[in-house]
């Protein structure tokens, strides 16, 4: 053993365990926050009750990222060829895979958690730190899990709509990981010179692949705040279920009320007279009372709650 | 030289070829159908590309989106209790805009092929009498996005009335859009930012 490394080792609570102490505590601390106003606001929640805030710092965003992020991202997928930007996503999907497999472990999926852990250690070794993924091909699929998912799988409530500045889309649940996805980075533990031009690539690596996405937004969404608000609460909605969200009576939108009705350009004749009144006076039968409150988009989401 | 064949004959190398014609899995049903067609004559629009231009998709997807959706439905619902409030001419010039902008949208945005695929996951019964199709769109290099399709049944056959991608729900977007601009800037305003969508999609080649 090379009797220069122990010293080194013995050095690093001074340091560094401090600064991992201190963070944890940190994300304790805003985890103990989001739980109360999580759990309080299961009750009761409007999905955007600080619109007012959050509108003004989405737009800001918005104009930051014209400017900033867009031409970055441009800069970086017009010069960098598709086979090393592939190996780079890959290299930052691995090193922040950890926190995959912590959440799977923390949701109670065994079995997945220990396939993702082999997923990490094949990629780290076999993969080159990361930069191939030889894992797939031998069957262990990647999976998306974090700590705002662990929250919702234990019954946290979704919170308001945050949007933070520079970050985007949140909610209260999804605060905490913002700690844990830090502290289960690998460049976490790497010391900060080499940290930092990687931590500065992994952003543009990020807003890269969120290039279709915005771009997609912008061409189709005619009220951008919102397209993107309803977007990221649904994602997050179809994340925590793994990909299939139970189908609530909100995602089927109408009910027989809805589909009886006939459009006014049918021809007149073909309607009796009886039925034409028939939203305005037809009593509302308990079971569709919520179909017709669902009119209110802020109860869009409430099966995420 | 010129070939003889009794109508036995005939009908024996008939029959031979009758197998080649593909069965529909057992797995498919009538709302699997729907889907199946809407999302060949997608791929078929994609591989006509630019040579067809977007007169060209519009053309040929207009008449499938049709016969697939139940787009008066999903006009009512995407401006949701703000179509009370719409005159009766007003809906109709608002259920036709829509029309317009979800054919243009198909037509601008399947514009080009590369080696994409559709493949069906299933079929299920869900609440109040609905189907969901489950759907995945696989690109060239194996990235996969979900297309789930929720139909219900009308007189003739089983339409779509939402389509859900990677678990974001066109509709539920569309209704919060469109009802919050109802509700701020009003009828007008609404139908102006879908002309301006229709134009945008016209304009992509």
């Amino acid at each position: 053993m090379n009797p220069s490394f122990l010293p080194h080792i013995m050095k690093m609570p001074s340091t560094h365990a401090y600064r991992v102490s201190f963070y944890c505590l940190v994300v304790a601390l805003i985890f103990v926050v989001t739980l109360g106003v999580g759990l309080t606001w299961a009750v009761d929640g409007e999905d955007d009750p600080i619109e007012v805030i959050n509108r003004p710092i989405y737009h800001t965003n918005d104009i930051i990222d014209k400017y900033v992020g867009e031409p970055i991202s441009q800069f970086y997928v017009s010069y960098t060829p598709d086979p090393i930007r592939a190996r780079v996503s890959n290299f930052f999907d691995h090193i922040t895979y950890p926190n995959v497999v912590l959440n799977a472990f923390l949701q109670g999926k065994g079995k997945q958690g220990l396939e993702d852990s082999s997923r990490f250690l094949i990629n780290s070794t076999f993969g080159a730190f990361g930069f191939f993924d030889v894992a797939t091909p031998l069957g262990l699929k990647a999976h998306n899990e974090d700590f705002g998912q662990t929250m919702a799988v234990w019954g946290v409530g979704q919170g308001p709509y945050l949007v933070l500045p520079l970050i985007g889309p949140n909610t209260i649940r999804d605060i905490p990981d913002l700690g844990v996805s830090v502290v289960t980075n690998i460049l976490f533990y790497v010391g900060n010179p080499v940290a930092i031009p990687f931590a500065v690539l992994g952003i543009v690596d990020k807003r890269s692949r969120f290039d279709q996405a915005i771009r997609f937004r912008n061409e189709t969404a005619i009220e951008p705040y919102l397209f993107t608000r309803e977007a990221y609460l649904q994602r997050r909605n179809f994340l925590i279920h793994d990909g299939n969200p139970p189908i609530e009576d909100d995602d089927l939108f109408l009910d027989e009320s809805f589909a009886g009705l006939k459009l006014e350009e049918e021809p007149r004749e073909t309607v009796k007279p009886e039925e034409e009144p028939f939203i305005q006076n037809q009593p509302i039968p308990p079971q569709t009372r919520n179909a017709h409150e669902f009119s209110e988009p802020s109860s869009l989401t409430a099966s995420v709650q | 030289m010129s070939l003889n064949l009794s109508q036995r004959q005939i009908r024996v190398v008939l029959s031979f070829f009758l197998f080649l014609i593909p069965i529909p899995s057992a797995l498919a049903g009538e709302a699997s159908d729907t889907v199946a067609q809407l999302q060949e004559t997608i791929l078929k629009i994609m591989k006509g590309g630019k040579e067809w231009g977007y007169k060209g998709r519009y053309e040929i997807i207009t008449p499938v989106v049709d016969k697939t959706h139940d787009l008066p439905v999903i006009a009512r619902i995407t401006v949701g209790r703000h179509w009370k409030k719409m005159t009766p001419e007003e809906q109709v010039k608002f259920a036709n805009t829509f029309n317009e902008l979800t054919h243009s949208t198909y037509a601008g945005r399947f514009n080009s092929y590369s080696g994409e695929k559709f493949s069906l996951i299933s079929e299920k019964s869900v609440k109040r009498n609905r189907k969901l199709v489950q759907t995945r769109f696989v690109k060239a290099d194996g990235e996969e996005i979900r297309f789930n399709y929720i139909l219900h049944q009308t007189n003739d056959q089983w339409k779509i009335i939402n389509i859900i991608v990677n678990g974001v729900s066109d509709l539920a977007l569309k209704r919060t859009e469109y009802s919050s601009i109802f509700k701020k800037n009003g009828y007008p305003s609404l139908i102006e930012k879908l002309l301006v969508q229709i134009k945008e999609n016209a304009d992509r080649l």
